[in-house]
């Protein structure tokens, strides 16, 4: 019993801790698009290659916030069972 | 609002890609024995979510960078990242909670469209600019 305590526990606090990747991309994103803002207000006539290249570099930047999501949700719903089943 | 083109046509990049590396998942599945049902719904639901993430991505970032202030855009954005990881939540979560999806294959999708930059990437399509040339340019444009 304890054991399997033990491991909810552990599965849990992991799970919190790879949700916490998920901040820096939101952080990130934000950044990227005030200095975007500024940029165009310099070069009104870039903001299509701007655009472009910010839409791609978000994506690729919002991709480390899926992993440790993903990571997260693994932990809750998929780790505890095989970790039990171990024991 | 009015959809921008290149907002368009990163969308349309980025669903090709999503769809293909799909079918290919849907492959490894059948080569397996184990495409049945659930797999099916889940790739739908999965690719499907993935390609209309990305799309509201494009939406947000055309809208934050129009207001043309920068701490506007910035929270714009910020809200619109944690709405959107707010709603894959609900969707991957139905994923694992639902007897008729494969959980496997509705979280892969979400990092098909990665993948698909990748592969533009590879294939000419989108190169990011190095930063030694954008110095170089720079330093060029201050000597003149």
């Amino acid at each position: 019993m304890l054991e399997k305590a033990i491991v909810m526990a552990g599965c849990a606090i992991g799970a919190g801790l790879a949700l916490i990747a998920g901040v820096g991309p939101g952080i990130g994103e934000g950044y990227a698009v005030g200095k975007a803002c500024e940029a165009i207000g310099r070069q009104p006539e870039s903001k299509g290659d701007l655009l472009s290249t910010m839409l791609l570099g978000c994506a690729i930047a919002e991709t480390t916030g899926i992993y440790g999501f993903v990571t997260g949700l693994l932990l809750i719903f998929v780790a505890p069972g095989i970790f039990i089943n171990l024991l | 609002m009015k959809v921008q083109e290149t907002v368009k046509k990163e969308t349309m990049h980025i669903a090709v890609g999503t769809l293909l590396l799909t079918a290919v998942m849907l492959l490894v599945f059948l080569v397996l024995g184990r495409l049945d049902q659930p797999v099916v719904l889940g790739a739908v639901l999965g690719s499907g979510f993935a390609i209309l993430n990305f799309f509201v991505l494009g939406l947000s970032v055309q809208k934050s960078v129009a207001t043309g202030n920068a701490t506007r855009g910035k929270l714009m954005m910020t809200l619109s990242y944690s709405l959107r990881m707010l709603v894959m939540m609900g969707v991957v979560v139905l994923g694992f909670a639902l007897p008729y999806f494969s959980w496997v294959t509705v979280v892969l999708p979400q990092l098909f469209p990665r993948l698909t930059i990748a592969g533009m990437q590879m294939l000419g399509m989108y190169k990011p600019e190095k930063k030694g040339e954008d110095e170089a340019a720079e330093e060029g444009e201050r000597a003149e």
